[in-house]
Order: structure tokens, then sequence, then C-alpha cells
């Protein structure tokens, strides 16, 4: 299996990465910092033997035409894209400049829309395909503290649905992840919550690999948090500052 | 970020600025003036990893294996990885590591800071396996350190004051005998144990109970580890990372009552064990495995004493711990006793002898009588390990360390801005 990982130098790409080495993928890596795609990769062949390539690419200086000519002379056609790229702005609820706000669009939305485009015929080609996004529980209800990167998260998690529907009479199957609080840099303390660990997520998106999963939670128990958060009444919910 | 931080020993607790960082491009763009300290798991008994306005850089998702050459016997590896997690490499292909830590959770940089010693290697410490380093300081960049550059001598055993360990290069050893036959003696007191651990030629260890009548006093379990050149039972070691030391209980399970019971029925249990064959990486973490133990002393935390006990002084030694004991009265779940034999060197822990281990229960009573040991251990000139001892202060290591300012000259030479401190340096005046 060819698998492209799309954000593999972040927390939970480097995890997912191990998952499918362990499970003998070939893995093209892509990531925005060459030290630690390197490392990466060599820790990928001296762990598990796995044959790496990778190539360093920021989002927000994507040039998408590039990436599959390099996918393609160097690796050949992909089985499966995982698109793990997201980005969080520690304080969007005051103003944000345009220059942080485009960067907020590309990396949640823009960019792994740009990217599955690009490497559609690849999915649609290949016998046992899998295109993998990941979402989030922030994006479940419109609320002041990730204004931005909620609604693009829910933008991508549309593109999912429309995308699934696309490959229905296809053999690519789609997942998507609506995550929680995971014990990423991003996840912040706190009370009630405990990260999850990114070892558990990560072995979840591998081994969800070959089905249709769209709009999962993980870890599963936030399905019950969200499902009473949605439920809470407006004049509640307007005055909740925090979550 | 703000992150509320506790030490293992419960005894320093702060609210500070943590960086959870996952690519080297957050390590490498710190440039605040904060002081900084690196912090692997947080597992140090002490403030070594954090303290009041330091930041905290948490390098756990540094965990790389970079290269392994089996020709060389040598793995390159990053600091943040846990020994648990590259011993369970290093087993895949026969080998493990020269020095062990107690627990599997310990990072390699954790390890190295604190020059680590082991329960199974009584003549190394970690210094001997390292070949190289990287280490990253904000104004000085990423420096590669060899042995025998001054650098590299504070780095190992310097509490993380020289700068953040990225890379580490180490040796290891490659072995076929995994299984390792444990026989159990019991001791009647102090001295027996401390003899029984000096003449072993294997490694060894011995538990003793300190408290009750003359007679019974000071009585253990010696115990001794020898090679049975069998595999060994490798499957029953599953449980490398024992997560979750620390214990949310807000009371402790050791109290006076509950411990001479606890011990007694410890010490029949282990008296009348036959030999068991366990596996090498058991036997050296000690502390695996334990997970109940430790959660045992609750959230108000574990007061930790390590010293080692040289021949010449240990009669001197075990009749004063013995008035200390009679006259403070503490709780100690654990006195383990182990072989150690290094040069000691700068702030390194060191020398030939037995080394002591205490855990005692976190109060006022504890605590004082940790206090007077570790008075009578400067008067006596024994070894103390600083990263390992809960109640040491400025005072007890400048008579413990006649380089103490030497050492303190060389790392103001080195970091003018003494970019790199903890709630630990601090307290040492370092």
């Amino acid at each position: 299996m060819k698998t492209l990982i799309i954000g593999a130098a972040s927390t939970l790409g480097r995890e997912v990465a191990r998952s499918l080495a362990k499970r003998q993928h070939h893995l093209f890596l892509v990531g925005s910092d060459a030290r630690d795609l390197e490392a990466l990769a060599r820790d990928l062949s001296v762990r598990f033997n796995a044959k790496v390539q990778y190539i360093m690419m920021d989002m927000i200086a994507l040039d998408t035409k590039k990436l599959m000519k390099e996918v393609h002379n160097k690796f050949g056609r992909i089985d499966n894209l995982l698109c793990l790229t997201g980005f969080h702005h520690e304080d969007e609820n005051q103003f944000m400049d345009e220059k942080e706000l485009t960067r907020l669009t590309l990396v949640n939305f823009e960019a792994p829309v740009k990217i599955i485009n690009r490497f559609i015929e690849d999915l649609t080609s290949s016998t046992q395909g899998n295109c993998v996004g990941l979402g989030s529980i922030f994006a479940q209800r419109g609320r002041r503290t990730s204004i931005i990167y909620g609604s693009c998260k829910h933008g991508l998690e549309y593109y999912f649905e429309a995308l699934r529907h696309r490959f229905a009479n296809t053999r690519c199957r789609v997942q998507f992840y609506r995550l929680g609080w995971v014990e990423t840099q991003d996840s912040r303390d706190n009370r009630f919550f405990k990260p999850a660990s990114v070892v558990m997520v990560a072995e979840s998106i591998a081994n969800g690999l070959g089905k249709d999963r769209l709009n999962s939670y993980l870890p599963g128990w936030w399905q019950f948090v969200v499902f009473f958060y949605k439920l809470l009444p407006w004049f509640i919910f307007k005055r909740l500052t925090k979550f | 970020m703000s992150h509320y931080f506790k030490s293992l020993d419960g005894e320093h607790r702060v609210y500070s600025s943590y960086l959870l960082c996952d690519r080297y491009r957050d390590i490498l763009s710190v440039n605040n003036q904060e002081p900084l300290i690196a912090r692997g798991s947080g597992l140090s008994p002490s403030d070594a990893s954090f303290g009041f306005r330091i930041q905290s850089i948490d390098i756990r998702h540094f965990d790389r294996i970079l290269s392994f050459d089996p020709k060389e016997n040598t793995v390159r590896v990053e600091g943040g990885i846990s020994i648990g997690d590259l011993s369970q490499f290093l087993l895949q292909n026969e080998r493990h590591l020269p020095v062990l830590p107690f627990h599997p959770q310990h990072t390699l940089g954790g390890c190295v800071a604190c020059n680590q010693i082991g329960l199974t290697t009584p003549n190394e410490s970690f210094k001997d396996s390292i070949r190289s380093l990287k280490v990253y300081h904000p104004t000085l960049g990423i420096q590669t350190l060899q042995p025998g550059e001054q650098l590299f001598d504070l780095t190992i055993g310097g509490l993380g004051l020289t700068g953040i360990i990225l890379e580490v290069e180490l040796k290891t050893i490659p072995s076929t005998h995994w299984g390792w036959e444990l026989k159990n003696k019991p001791v009647q007191d102090l001295v027996a144990g401390f003899f029984s651990i000096l003449r072993s030629a294997d490694p060894s260890y011995s538990w003793h109970m300190l408290w009750g009548s003359k007679a019974e006093y000071g009585r253990g379990i010696f115990t001794t580890a020898s090679p049975t050149g069998s595999h060994g039972p490798v499957k029953e070691f599953t449980a490398f990372h024992e997560k979750d030391v620390i214990s949310e209980l807000d009371m402790t399970l050791f109290s006076p009552t509950s411990t001479p019971l606890i011990q007694e029925w410890k010490y029949y249990k282990e008296k009348f064990k036959k030999p068991e064959i366990v596996h090498y990486l058991k036997l050296a973490f000690y502390d695996a495995e334990k997970r109940r133990y430790w959660r045992a002393f609750g959230n108000q935390g574990v007061l930790v004493f390590e010293g080692l006990i040289k021949e010449v002084f240990h009669q001197a030694f075990f009749e004063k711990l013995h008035k200390l004991v009679q006259r403070f009265g503490p709780t100690i779940p654990r006195a383990l006793f182990f072989k150690h034999n290094t040069e000691p060197g700068l702030l390194r822990f060191g020398g030939t002898g037995v080394v002591m281990q205490l855990h005692l229960p976190r109060n006022e009573k504890n605590r004082v009588f940790l206090n007077q040991l570790i008075e009578c251990a400067c008067e006596l000139q024994m070894p103390l390990n600083l990263a390992q001892n809960s109640c040491i202060q400025e005072i007890h290591a400048r008579k413990l360390f006649p380089d103490f300012d030497k050492i303190k000259y060389a790392l103001s030479l080195y970091d003018k801005d003494r970019r790199f401190q903890s709630g630990l340096s601090r307290r040492l005046g370092l």
C-alpha cells in the first residue's frame, strides 16, 4: 500500500506514520519542517524497516502540481491519502489580521481540498484507496473562541461528505474523524477533559483504513458530550465563554 | 501556556509556563527572555524540570531513533525517547542499554541530565554509555559534544543546565541471555544486608524494615540475580509504558500502623518464595509494574533519599540512622540497598559502596527526619544524589561537592545569561 501523509511532521502525523509503517505501508511524508521529516523517515526505517520518502512543503506555499509530480516520480500512484493538517489560532476571539486569517483557512480547508482534488484520479483508480480527513469537535456548533477554525473544519466536513458520495461507486473509502482533545502541542490544559493519547488516535485512524467512517468521533465518547452540547438552549449557550 | 507542575515528592507545586514541543522549529525558536529548562517525563523526585517563572520545554515528542549500528553496537536517538521505548527496540535486536534506570518511563535526556545509575550495573553510570551528544542553547545554537570536552562533562549529570539535549549516541550491549534467576535470603540487619551486597559478584539488592525493637530493626530480604543462560520469559514483559506514577488520592495508605503490617507480609512472602526466573529488563526496571505502590503514597507525594554508604563509615552511619529512627519514628515503606562503584565528578553521584534509597510518605515528621539524615550524611561526607533527594539544599551541596564553585563558574562562563535554570538549581544555588 502506498500512502501519502500530509502534515506528517505534526505529533499526530508522526504517530499515524508509525502505525502505518508497522503495517508495512510504503510512505510518502509531506510536512513543513525538513528536519522533522528527515528524523521521522530515519526512525521509521530503523524501527520498522519501512520504505519512506519525504518532501518539505508548507501548506501556506502549497504547490499541488509540484507535489504530485514529486510523488509520482519518486513514489508512483498512491492508494491512500491522509490529510492530517490543522492549525488552531490561540486567540480567535480577538481581532485577527488578514494574513493570519488566510493562514487559518489555507491550512484547515483550502490545502486539503486542493491536494485531494489533485490526487483524485489516483484514489479512484486504486483498488483499495482511502481518503482520510480530520475535523474537530470545535466545528460542531459555532462559537466565539474558534470562529475561523471551526468554520473551516465544518466546511471540510461537508467536503468529505460530498467526496464520499462522489466515491460511492468506486473502491475508494472515505474516513472523516472529528477529533476531541488530543495530547498534541495545541491541546490545552483542560480541567474537565483529559486529552486522548496520540497513539490511541493514530491506531484508530490506521485501523479505520478500508472502512467507510464519516464523522466518527475520536475518542468515541466525545459524541455524547457533543450531543448534549448541541442541545444546550441559546440562553445558556450564549453565556459560555470558554467552551 | 501555563501549566500546573508538581514534583514527585509533592514539596514543589507551581503554576508556570510550559511549552510542549513537537517540532524542531518549536525548540529552535524559543527566544523569550524567561529562564528555560527541558522536561521529560517529570519523574524526578524534586523540581528539576520546572520552577517558578521558568519555562519548561517538554521534549517527549522528540522520541525518534535516528540510526542503529549493530556492528558498532551504537544507537543514535533523540533526547525525548523513553528508556522503555528504546529498550523495546533494542530487545528486538537482542541488545540492551548498559545502564537502565529504575523506571522505563524516564526519558533519555533526563537520564543524561541526572547521570542515572542502575540496579544491575554497579560499575557503570549513564556517562559511560554515551558516545556523543547534541545540545541546543538559544544563544549558542546546536553543539555536538564528545567525551573529553568540558561541556560534555558539564552536561552529563548537569541537571539540564547546559541546554536541551536533542540527540544522544549510546553504546548498546548485545545479549542473548535474558533470563535471570532471583534468589531471596533473609538478612538479620542492615550490616548483614550491606556486606551481602558488597561481597556479591552478581547483581543484588536488599530491602529492609526500619522499625521495631532492636532485634527486629533492619531485618530484610537480600536478593541476588544470576544469569540462567536462557532467553527468559519475554512474554510476561509487556509493561514498558507504565504511566500515572503520580496519584491523585488525597490520603496515603502508608501510615505508621499499616506500613509495618505491609512490610511484615512482604517479608514472609519473599522469605518463602521459591527462586524465580525473570526477564533482565524486569529486573533492571525495578520500579516498573509497581503502580499500586506509587499510588499508595497519594497526592501528598513521596520523599526520597538516595546516598552512598561507604565501608569506612557504614557502622557510624547505621548507628546514626537507628538513633534518628528511634527519635522521629518515621514511616519508611522502602529502604532499598544496591551496589555502586563509579567515579564521582562535578555534580555527579559516585563512589564505591552501597546505595541506600529511602521512600517516605510526605509529612512534617518524615521531612524533619530526612533533613536530619541529610545533615548526618554531610557530617560523614556521604555522597548524595542531587537529583534524587527531596530535601537537599545549597549548604549540603557545598559540603559534599568540593568543586561546587568551580562548576558554578564554569556554567556562568559557558552560559553568561544563565538561560537554563530549574527550581532545583535555584535551591542549590547553581
